[in-house]
């Protein structure tokens, strides 16, 4: 065997190295390839200015393609004008003077195609240009770029080497090439577009038009990259110079020039623009004419210049034509305004007679103009408010807001705010501001709102207060004392003291409601006298009055404070001229701040004061921890509760909802009472709030809604009982439940009815959650209605209208017993029945007791109610007899507009 | 052509007065008597650089001068380590036309900033034109994107006119490096002269590294951040392809822990060639480059090993010197990285460079970075060696 023979494996072995090396070398090709394409989109696709995208472009192809020298050029004038390069000298004189137009650059302009020439193909004298004679290129390439037959610029590189550019490359050239004339002219468009914008608003600021011309010749050589410009105007076939960059020369008389000898009058005259060449008048280059077209011929010529023979670019041209409109705009604006200044004075008369009241304010917030109508409504003289602050009109509580929305009217556009008028009292004001951006100034457009605001006050102050004393209610109590509650940081301890006015049912039979009123009032005075300023002093309804105590030391505390009260009370008063004594009985809980719950502190300081009262009255009872938790009555009572269902002691009643034109029953309320074996009947006030506590309510709510539609299927078998519907209240924790839609649901079609007939009525104090949409609209769908009960009680009502799909409002019954001569209520009532009808809701008036009521009611528009005047809650078969017999008809002539 | 009179002198002495002073006192005793054209300090930042500028300057007058902090340095065979050392280079007058300039705060824009260096450079040679000519820059490479520099450069110059220099060091502490102009110590700078010259002067550059494996291609960057290759997290693909294998390998002494210099990456140049760029994962274990790779460029990833590396010293001195006979000075800049590689054998390449250049003097330092632009616009290089014969 040979020694020089190598084995066929070493020999595969070394083929497949080789083959291993050469596949890795096409590979490390097609990535560069790659790799070049994709650096150079992506140079062509980041932001920059035309110039700087031609730059890196430049870079970008010097860097991949290793090319010493990358140019691009335009052709001007047979020769080619240098328009960005990398590796040429920044002094070189191509980048002024250009290279001639030779060799295979003209080669590649002529034919339209890509010319790569390497090594002796290239020739020295005709396809180097002279700027590259020192570098000595060995290899080139041309690549035109430009409207097919029409080929005007060239991208052109060179090496030193003569590695060449094979043809594969060219393709690939060609495109970037045209990417990036693309490229270009969109930045260069969307630069000209930036510009002209700017320039529009400087235009139109310019309002004599003197200067809106000056400012035009001023713009236009930025617009279109020229020296100088000038501007003339056109007037019955003469023109006129009337703006220029640079002096004429040499000077002449430029004031009465026959319009058909201005340079491009044939173009200009039909609205097109003119480029051309000129000599005369200190102009040695290209001329650019646009025409400002007012009402189809020209109203002004607007000429920019170049000093050299450089024709202006297509995208240029353009852009002066819009800026020409943009002059022939400004023009109308100033003729406006000059017509404007004419016409302020009638412009005033308007101003004058209407009876808004509009000023104008000045950027230091001063009136600048005030309408007469200010002296009608505000008694403040139009010439004392000139020159006055209008912050320092304003209340200084609401000072803050009208100077933050004079600052910014754009993100204030309204505000409110108290206002001194001239009679030294203060009115609710709500302005509109408008700015005017021409002079910095604010429109004011405002109006007194007093009645609104009062009336806004008002139900803020019903929410929270009881009417008949101003005291504190029930919800305002709660969030005060959980608020209270919540201040850990405070060292102190909250009190809470439960008091109940003895023998006050007594002196109600006995003198009448309205001395039993009177005593209320009395007592709260009374009792306002024993409480410290940061104390809340409430009433709970009927005798009850509750004093939250927002920091104390100790239980001692609030028994000598309860003392206080039992002595305050202890005086007799003095009703209807007789000699009246009564007696209190307190109960007082102390609670711990970050600790006690306010519904528990509530609950124990009432069980306190039934363990005073059953001590014999006008007595003062504490609990502490632990007698709280004796409060065995109250937790008897729940424990009951529990088993109110199950031991069938719960009863429905119902009480009919009528027509109130003609007395006809269209429905029932369904009203749920317990007959307790020991307590008798026990009042829903009583145990629903228990109920909700201890979550009984879902079966006690869902037991009722069974048995009320029940009930209803078997008053609509009844001859005409077939449109009678149901209304069934629905307690918040019932529909806290996770699957309350459901559950509702289930109760409602067990029992047959149909679902449309029900009307679940959701108390608007309720707090009803913001997620109960799904619960809503799954029953929406199935065709059941909801409404709103007790709707004007709390201020935040119509966001509930937002959540619930609410067709029905019901008003409460406090807002009907002032009717019809408290006028508070009777505005609120009407704005209820406003609110409905803009909403298309229906209105059911509740606790309807007189038939003045029910008239007034008719006169305001309310269809619907129910009330003791027609019917008081009953049980079932009174209500089936009552169906039978139908109410009586109202008495004639009460009912006068119930149409 | 006029043989260039040539001097060189260094000093290890850590006063940096009496250090400035030896070296230049020897280097000015080259010269045999010729007139000083131009002075080149390459130092340790371990001095007082003013200092040190004032005691060279005191020996060589109001030469021009410029300089750079370095992490070692070369001279005539000899082998100085990061740490206290200057080397300074006097080149006679009258040869070649020399014309210095400087600028600082290079980070913001080192592209104007390049452009700003050599017009001023370019304008101070006066206006009359040398037939050729090349420009010499020394800059602080942590200042940003050093071929920014070079295409703003171009920008001045044109593509007839070569580059060479290094971008200076500091001993591997990463505390910054600084730049030398005259008496001026410059922060954040770059220097540069203008060699006007009577006949064509060439730049070489060579780095020794192998490529293997595929290429692929750079998907996403971030300044010196590269965040994906291939598409996948860049991470992912170094430690599987650069570090894998090298987890006890021994870090040179002052070299960071992560700078795994053996392997890199090789930017594929368009004639196939790889540019070398040097990548490490930093501390939130991201990698990066010590100069940015451009988005979308492809990469192999390369290596060396010491004898590859100081091969090519000595084909970059035969290149250098290949079209002269009259050679007196080689300017060399050699990357850190390649005497990182070089381990124990770091004195190696000194001598060896000495032995490839003959009678050729050889001066030069251990670079952050290097420029070598000859073809084109791009011309900064890492893990590489460069040179310009005089």
């Amino acid at each position: 065997m040979s020694g020089t023979t190598r084995p066929a494996s070493a020999e595969s072995a070394d083929r497949l190295k080789e083959q291993l090396t050469a596949a890795v070398a096409a590979a490390g090709d097609a990535y560069r390839h790659t790799s070049r394409l994709i650096r150079v989109l992506t140079v062509l696709g980041q932001p920059s200015s035309p110039t700087e995208l031609v730059e890196q472009t430049l870079v970008v192809l010097s860097q991949v393609y290793a090319a010493d020298v990358t140019a691009t050029a335009r052709l001007v004038a047979g020769r080619l004008q240098l328009t960005g390069a990398c590796g040429i000298p920044e002094d070189d004189p191509a980048y002024t003077e250009g290279w001639p137009l030779a060799g295979a650059a003209e080669a590649a302009v002529t034919t339209g195609r890509a010319v790569a020439r390497t090594g002796a193909a290239l020739d020295p004298a005709t396809d180097v240009p002279p700027s590259l004679t020192g570098l000595a290129p060995r290899s080139a390439v041309w690549v035109p770029v430009g409207e097919p037959g029409a080929m005007d610029e060239l991208l052109i590189m060179f090496r030193a080497d003569d590695a060449g550019f094979p043809p594969t490359d060219l393709p690939v050239l060609g495109s970037v090439a045209s990417r990036l004339r693309l490229a270009v002219e969109a930045r260069r468009r969307s630069a000209s577009a930036e510009t002209l914008a700017a320039f529009g608003h400087r235009l139109t600021s310019r309002l004599d038009l003197t200067s809106l011309l000056d400012e035009a010749a001023r713009l236009l050589p930025m617009l279109v990259d020229a020296e100088d410009a000038g501007v003339m105007t056109v007037r019955d076939g003469t023109a006129s110079l009337c703006a220029v960059t640079r002096p004429v020369d040499p000077p002449g008389d430029f004031t009465a020039v026959p319009a058909e000898k201005m340079w491009g009058w044939a173009s200009l005259v039909s609205g097109e623009p003119y480029a051309g060449v000129h000599q005369e008048f200190g102009v040695h280059g290209s001329v650019l004419g646009v025409p400002v077209m007012r009402d189809g011929s020209p109203a002004a010529v607007l000429y920019a210049f170049r000093r050299d023979r450089t024709p202006f670019r297509r995208d240029a041209i353009e852009s002066a034509k819009i800026f020409g409109n943009y002059v022939g705009a400004a023009m109308t604006n100033a003729e406006l305004y000059l017509a404007l200044g004419e016409s302020e004075n009638s412009l005033r008369l308007i101003t004058d007679a209407i009876s808004d009241l509009i000023a104008v304010v000045d950027d230091t917030g001063r009136f600048v103009y005030a309408s007469p109508s200010h002296e009608r409504e505000l008694a403040l003289p139009p010439g004392r408010l000139l020159g006055t602050a209008v912050a320092g009109l304003a209340h200084p509580d609401d000072r803050p807001a009208v100077v933050a929305a004079l600052a910014d009217p754009a993100h204030a556009p309204k505000v409110e705010y108290r206002l001194r008028t001239g009679r030294d009292t203060w009115v609710w004001v709500e302005s509109a501001l408008r700015p005017m951006p021409a002079d910095d100034t604010v429109v004011l457009s405002s109006r007194v709102i007093d009645e609104r605001r009062r009336l806004e006050d008002e139900l803020r102050q019903r929410a929270t207060h009881d009417p008949l004393t101003g005291l504190a209610n029930r919800a305002l109590t709660a969030d005060r004392l959980d608020g209270a509650l919540t201040r850990a940081s405070a060292g102190d301890h909250v009190g809470l003291l439960f008091c109940d006015l003895d023998k006050f049912k007594e002196v109600n039979d006995r003198l009448g409601h309205e001395a039993g009123d009177e005593l209320l009032v009395q007592a709260a005075d009374r009792l306002r006298g024993c409480v410290r300023r940061e104390d809340l002093l409430a009433r709970f309804g009927g005798d009850e009055f509750v004093i939250l105590l927002d920091g104390i030391t100790d239980l001692t505390d609030v028994l000598e404070i309860g003392d206080r009260v039992v002595r305050a009370l202890e005086t007799p008063f003095s009703l209807l001229g007789e000699r009246v004594e009564i007696s209190v009985s307190v109960g007082g809980v102390l609670g711990v701040r970050g600790q006690a719950n306010a519904t528990t502190m509530l609950r124990d300081a009432d069980a306190a004061m039934y363990a005073a009262k059953n001590a014999g009255r006008g007595r003062v009872e504490v609990f502490d921890d632990d007698a709280s938790h004796r409060s065995l009555d109250r937790l008897e009572l729940r424990s009951d509760l529990n088993q109110a269902v199950a031991r069938g002691e719960l009863i429905v009643h119902y009480q009919p909802i009528v027509e109130l034109s003609t007395n006809r029953i269209t429905g029932f309320e369904a009203l749920c009472r317990w007959q307790h074996p020991r307590r008798g009947l026990i009042q829903p006030d009583d145990f629903i709030p228990l109920a909700e506590e201890t979550g009984a309510i879902i079966g006690i709510g869902e037991w009722v809604l069974r048995e009320a539609c029940r009930q209803l299927v078997e008053w609509q078998r009844m001859p005409g009982g077939q449109q009678l519907r149901i209304s069934v209240n629905l307690s918040a924790v019932q529909l806290q439940q996770p699957d309350a839609a459901n559950r509702t649901l289930d109760a409602i079609t067990a029992t047959g009815v149909r679902p449309s007939d029900v009307w679940l009525e959701i108390t608007e104090h309720s707090s009803i959650r913001a997620d109960v949409t799904e619960f809503a609209t799954t029953l929406r769908d199935a065709g059941v209605h909801f409404a709103l009960d007790d709707f004007g009680i709390s201020y935040s009502s119509l966001s509930h209208l937002k959540r619930l799909p609410v067709e029905i409002l019901k008003i409460d019954r406090s807002f009907v017993a002032g009717l019809p001569a408290t006028d508070t209520d009777r505005g609120i009532v009407r704005a209820v029945l406003a609110i409905a009808d803009s909403l298309g809701l229906a209105v059911v008036a509740e606790g309807i007791e007189t038939a003045e009521q029910c008239a007034d009611l008719l006169t305001l528009n309310c269809r619907q109610g129910q009330g003791f005047l027609f019917a008081q809650p009953m049980p079932p078969d009174e209500a089936t007899a009552l169906l039978v017999t139908g109410l009586p008809a109202p008495v004639a002539g009460v009912f006068v507009s119930a149409a | 052509m006029r043989k260039l009179p040539v001097g060189s002198g260094t000093s290890s002495l850590d006063d940096a007065t009496a250090a400035g002073t030896a070296a230049a006192h020897t280097a000015m005793a080259g010269l045999n008597g010729a007139d000083p054209g131009l002075v080149i300090v390459y130092a340790s930042i371990r001095y007082d650089l003013t200092e040190l500028l004032a005691a060279v300057r005191a020996v060589t007058g109001d030469t021009p001068l410029v300089g750079a902090t370095t992490a070692g340095q070369f001279s005539d065979g000899e082998f100085l380590p990061p740490g206290t050392s200057v080397s300074v280079l006097v080149l006679g007058a009258g040869v070649y036309r020399f014309a210095t300039a400087s600028v600082g705060g290079i980070s913001a824009d080192t592209m104007t900033a390049g452009h700003d260096l050599a017009r001023q450079a370019v304008d101070a040679a006066g206006p009359e034109p040398t037939p050729h000519g090349a420009v010499l820059v020394l800059a602080d490479g942590m200042a940003g994107d050093m071929q920014g520099l070079l295409t703003g450069i171009y920008r001045v110059t044109g593509a007839a006119v070569p580059v060479v220099g290094g971008a200076a060091g500091d001993d591997r502490t990463f505390s910054g490096s600084f730049v030398l102009h005259d008496d001026k110590v410059i922060a954040d700078g770059a220097v540069a002269v203008w060699i006007g010259s009577d006949r064509p002067l060439h730049v070489v550059s060579g780095h020794g590294w192998q490529a293997h494996g595929l290429p692929m291609l750079v998907t996403r960057v971030e300044g010196q951040v590269v965040h994906e290759i291939d598409g996948r997290p860049a991470a992912e693909l170094y430690n599987e392809a650069i570090r894998s294998g090298y987890a006890e390998r021994k870090v040179p002494e002052g070299a960071r822990g992560d700078w795994f210099t053996k392997h890199s990456f090789g930017l594929i140049e368009p004639d196939g060639t790889q540019l070398i760029r040097g990548g490490f994962l930093d501390d939130e274990g991201q990698v990066r480059t010590f100069t940015p790779l451009p988005e979308y460029c492809a990469v192999q990833i390369v290596s060396a090993n010491p004898d590859d590396l100081l091969d090519i010293s000595e084909q970059v001195v035969a290149d250098a010197l290949s079209d002269l006979d009259d050679a007196a000075v080689m300017l060399t800049f050699s990357c850190i990285a390649r005497m990182d590689m070089f381990t124990e054998r770091e004195d190696e390449e000194a001598v060896k460079l000495q032995k490839a250049a003959g009678p050729v003097s050889t001066f030069g330092f251990y670079t952050y970075g290097e420029f070598a632009r000859t073809t084109g616009v791009a011309g900064y290089h890492n893990a590489t060696i460069t040179a310009l014969a005089l």
